[in-house]
């Protein structure tokens, strides 16, 4: 039967973010659509989480949880030692003309907290405390968490508790599978083609068309467990037959389901029941099929990564990088040499420049000499030896040798003048002085600026070009690597080896499913060949003819049954594929690209282009979204089953004109149902301005935001999500969006 | 060639330096990486004379062979000599002139090994000298 739901309030109190009592009461639909306004962070998602942890004490969406606790932490620092206190989620629902009030309370007592000592200061300890991220030191009370559902039927004024245990009841209100098509984020929904299971159990659960499913499959035990009749032939021909039919079934001996030591591919335990393939026969089949499809998808997946990783631009990105490995290489040697060669430079001339106002104190000190005669005392020397040799000086003394009886020289002139000598004897060596003198001038002092300019400046200049030239091939290394990486290179191993294992483990499974078919038609051959056997020999006997009746009636009505639930099966796959195609192509734009959306009898749904060409996986992210939301309303419209929509982050890779859409079609394929946006202020609040992107002609769409464009055809309910980063609290109050505020004003 | 050729003397960069002499020209963090005992003497004395330092006496020992003073530089060290007692006679005294580049030698190499272990990482080794070659440079500006 179909059922309407509502979700009338939510109250939040002490959990994770939320500090002390939130509570939010939702409007009738009549009344519009709400949303609530929060940054990153601010705990959007946790109001996701704290309704899955209400309904079935799990919190799908643990991203941004990972090391927190999930009591508020300014509520449990505030909380003294010693004393206890609550964190609670409380949603009351309406189904039908019943209202519900399911409560989940965690009651906790402080203890001291521990400490670690870390380098950086202290740290708070944390621990797993019954399943509970809590600070050391924090115990749980009365066992996990204390879960009641109180229920008030239409003529009543007050709520009672509700008979039996609370998560059996609570999943006959709302069965836990389903809650991935009522609180919904937009990662999953931009994900959702990627499993097949959400098209099954959508199609199947949403339908109810599981419990006829259960019926059925209950019956073929029936049909196929022919009881011993005590004939040792027909017992014989029985367990051949049963034998035959097990191995289709993949059941063992004794009718129970066998599993194989062989692991699916990419086991995924939300998904799939059992890590390994069932034994043998269709429930084998089925599931290679399932995980071939899942394959094919990788191998979408992979075909992408390539596309992006894109070869040729790898390799001329690879050539690019080993040319400019080879400068940097050859580059790096010749600035080292450089660099010595600097130095020297300044370890030789360095002294030159340091001394060059002495090199000019000397220069001058023999040039006054020399400009006197007096250097280079050498010429003066054999001058004087020549007038002490002609016995005549230039002042025409008699120079003339006169020794005494001791052979001592008494003439004063000649004595003069040889005093004069050998005083120049001792000073011959300042001559070397004008040689310094002369090696100083060509040295620096002749052009000051010339040996500053050679020495220093023209190396630093150098040198400077040619660590400026390294640089700039390093950069551009570093760039072409970051390229390099950016598209992939460093996947395309693995992508490549991925690749080869998929596409292997595809074509043993293709062979599998060929071999397994084969085997179930030959056995059904056998099968039917053992049955006419078995029926001769049944006819011959009184008691095995009466089973052999009731076999047969069994086999009726579990024909009957397969045939109605096929039937019924193919009736509402047909409608929601048909249904899904039609709402999907009415608010897209591209609407000639697309031709058909199928889902087949393995649920394997697809998008075809005019060409025939599947689509599904190219789809971008709005599109994918688009999809997403085109099937779950077309679900409801079918199975008239009504139930809120929570959805988290809807638009956050959804461009311009997919949002612009999307506020058109919304209202129009969700007109009965209740609906809850989470969505940031840029998202949902900030004006839409990357039309560009979609509308390259410019067809000049409003630039104004997605809540406005909604407002345009429904009323829209606001609230936001006020928090303190540090703090780690966060607050929900009512919101007036600024155009608002301008209207009231 | 001088007359004082033959006399001229070991030089002395004094005891406590020896290690550091040793540390800067074998160690890759030094720009005298390589060089030679002598040629960190010369930088420090001339860059100690043309910062103005007050000149050391040196104790102690740690000397290095004359000969491995080569004529351009021992001109150097006359050149310094001559400044500093503003007398070209200094170069009849090879004894004393020796000295008083050991001296400005001495004070100087203070200086010089402080700003080698003082330079910053993010100065490249090149640059150590350079940067005081410029100062100097300027000053004389």
């Amino acid at each position: 039967m179909a059922k309407s739901i509502k979700i009338i309030e939510i109250e939040i109190e002490n959990y994770r973010q939320y500090h002390g009592k939130q509570l939010v009461k939702f409007p009738d639909r009549s009344e519009g659509f709400s949303v609530i306004i929060g940054d990153n962070g601010a705990g959007k998602s946790n109001i996701l989480n704290a309704i899955n942890w209400c309904f079935y004490q799990t919190e799908p969406h643990q991203k941004k949880n990972k090391g927190k606790y999930i009591i508020n932490q300014q509520y449990i620092e505030d909380l003294e030692n010693g004393k206890t206190g609550t964190m609670s989620v409380k949603v009351k629902i309406k189904i039908d003309d019943t209202e519900y009030h399911i409560s989940r309370i965690l009651t906790i007592t402080k203890n001291e907290f521990q400490y670690e000592t870390r380098l950086d200061g202290k740290a708070l300890e944390i621990e797993n405390v019954d399943g509970y991220l809590l600070p050391r030191g924090t115990d749980v009370q009365q066992s996990q968490s204390t879960f009641e559902i109180m229920k008030k039927d239409k003529h009543e004024s007050n709520f009672f508790p509700i008979e039996g245990r609370a998560p059996t009841k609570m999943n006959e209100i709302l069965p836990e599978i389903l809650s991935p098509y009522f609180l919904l984020d937009g990662e999953y929904l931009e994900n959702f083609w990627d499993d097949l299971s959400r098209v099954k159990i959508g199609v199947e659960q949403i339908s109810q068309l599981n419990l006829l499913a259960i019926s059925s499959e209950h019956l073929s035990e029936f049909k196929t467990s022919i009881p011993k009749i005590g004939s040792r032939n027909i017992d014989s021909l029985t367990t051949e037959i049963n034998t035959l039919e097990y191995w289709e079934h993949s059941c063992d001996k004794d009718g129970n389901e066998a599993w194989s030591k062989e692991m699916r591919y990419n086991y995924d335990p939300e998904v799939h029941k059992n890590e390994n393939y069932h034994l043998s026969g269709t429930r084998r089949i089925k599931e290679l099929e399932e995980d071939i499809k899942r394959m094919k998808s990788r191998l979408t997946e992979i075909s992408q990564a390539f596309a992006r990783s894109n070869i040729q631009i790898v390799t001329e990105l690879n050539s690019k990088e080993s040319k400019l490995k080879d400068r940097f290489e050859d580059g790096e040697p010749k600035l080292k040499d450089y660099r010595k060669k600097f130095i020297n430079s300044q370890i030789s001339n360095g002294p030159i420049l340091f001394l060059k106002n002495t090199f000019q104190t000397t220069v001058e000190k023999v040039d006054a000499l020399r400009i006197k005669g007096d250097l280079p005392y050498d010429a003066k020397m054999i001058f004087t030896q020549d007038l002490l040799e002609l016995n005549k000086c230039i002042c025409h003394s008699d120079l003339t040798s006169k020794l005494d009886a001791k052979n001592k020289e008494t003439n004063q002139f000649r004595k003069n003048v040889e005093d004069v000598r050998d005083q120049m004897e001792n000073d011959r060596g300042l001559d070397y002085a004008l040689e310094m003198a002369n090696y100083f001038k060509n040295l620096i002092l002749n052009d000051p600026e010339q040996f500053v300019s050679d020495n220093f400046e023209k190396m630093e200049n150098e040198h400077t070009k040619i660590k400026k030239n390294i640089k700039n091939i390093s950069e551009e290394l570093g760039e072409v690597r970051r390229k390099l990486q950016n598209v992939g290179v460093a996947d395309i191993e693995d992508l490549t080896e991925d690749h080869k294992y998929v596409l292997n483990t595809m074509t043993e499974s293709l062979k599998t499913i060929d071999k397994i078919n084969q085997i179930i038609k030959d056995n059904r051959r056998m099968t039917g060949e053992l049955r006419i056997k078995q029926n001769k020999l049944m006819k011959q006997d009184d008691r095995a003819k009466k089973i052999a009746f009731e076999q047969n009636v069994w086999l009726r009505i579990s024909d009957v049954m397969d045939k109605a639930l096929s039937s019924v099966k193919e009736e509402i796959r047909s409608q929601v594929q048909e249904k899904t195609f039609q709402i999907f192509i009415e608010s897209m734009y591209k609407k000639k690209t697309w031709d058909r959306f199928t889902i087949d009898e393995n649920y394997s749904a697809e998008l075809f282009d005019a060409n025939y060409i599947p689509t599904l996986g190219s789809l971008s992210a709005g599109e994918k979204l688009f999809l997403a939301l085109s099937f779950i309303s077309a679900l409801k419209d079918i199975t008239g089953y009504k139930f809120p929509l929570v959805i988290d982050t809807p638009l956050g890779r959804v461009s311009a004109k997919p949002r612009y859409l999307l506020s058109k079609a919304l209202p129009k394929f969700l007109p009965d149902e209740q609906v809850l946006f989470l969505a940031t202020d840029t998202e949902f609040i900030s004006p839409l301005t990357d039309w560009d992107k979609d509308d390259p002609n410019g067809e000049g769409l409003p630039e104004i935001s997605f809540a406005q464009l909604l407002e345009k055809s429904i009323k829209m309910n606001y609230w936001s999500i006020r928090h303190a980063i540090d703090a780690e609290t966060a607050t929900i109050q009512n919101y007036i969006p600024s155009w608002e505020k301008k209207h009231a004003a | 060639m001088l007359l004082d050729d033959i006399n001229f003397p070991d030089v002395k960069y004094g005891t406590k330096n020896k290690e550091d002499y040793r540390d800067l020209t074998e160690a890759e963090w030094s720009p005298f990486f390589g060089h030679h005992y002598w040629e960190v003497f010369i930088f420090s004395m001339s860059y100690a004379y043309a910062k103005g330092l007050v000149p050391k006496s040196v104790p102690g020992v740690g000397n290095m062979p004359a000969n491995v003073f080569q004529q351009p530089t021992r001109d150097l060290m006359r050149s310094l000599a001559i400044d500093h007692t503003k007398d070209l006679n200094i170069l009849k005294d090879t004894n004393a002139y020796v000295k008083i580049c050991e001296e400005f030698a001495y004070v100087g190499f203070d200086e010089v090994l402080k700003r080698i272990k003082d330079n910053p990482s993010e100065v490249p080794v090149e640059d150590i000298l350079f940067n005081m070659i410029k100062e100097v440079h300027t000053e004389q500006n």
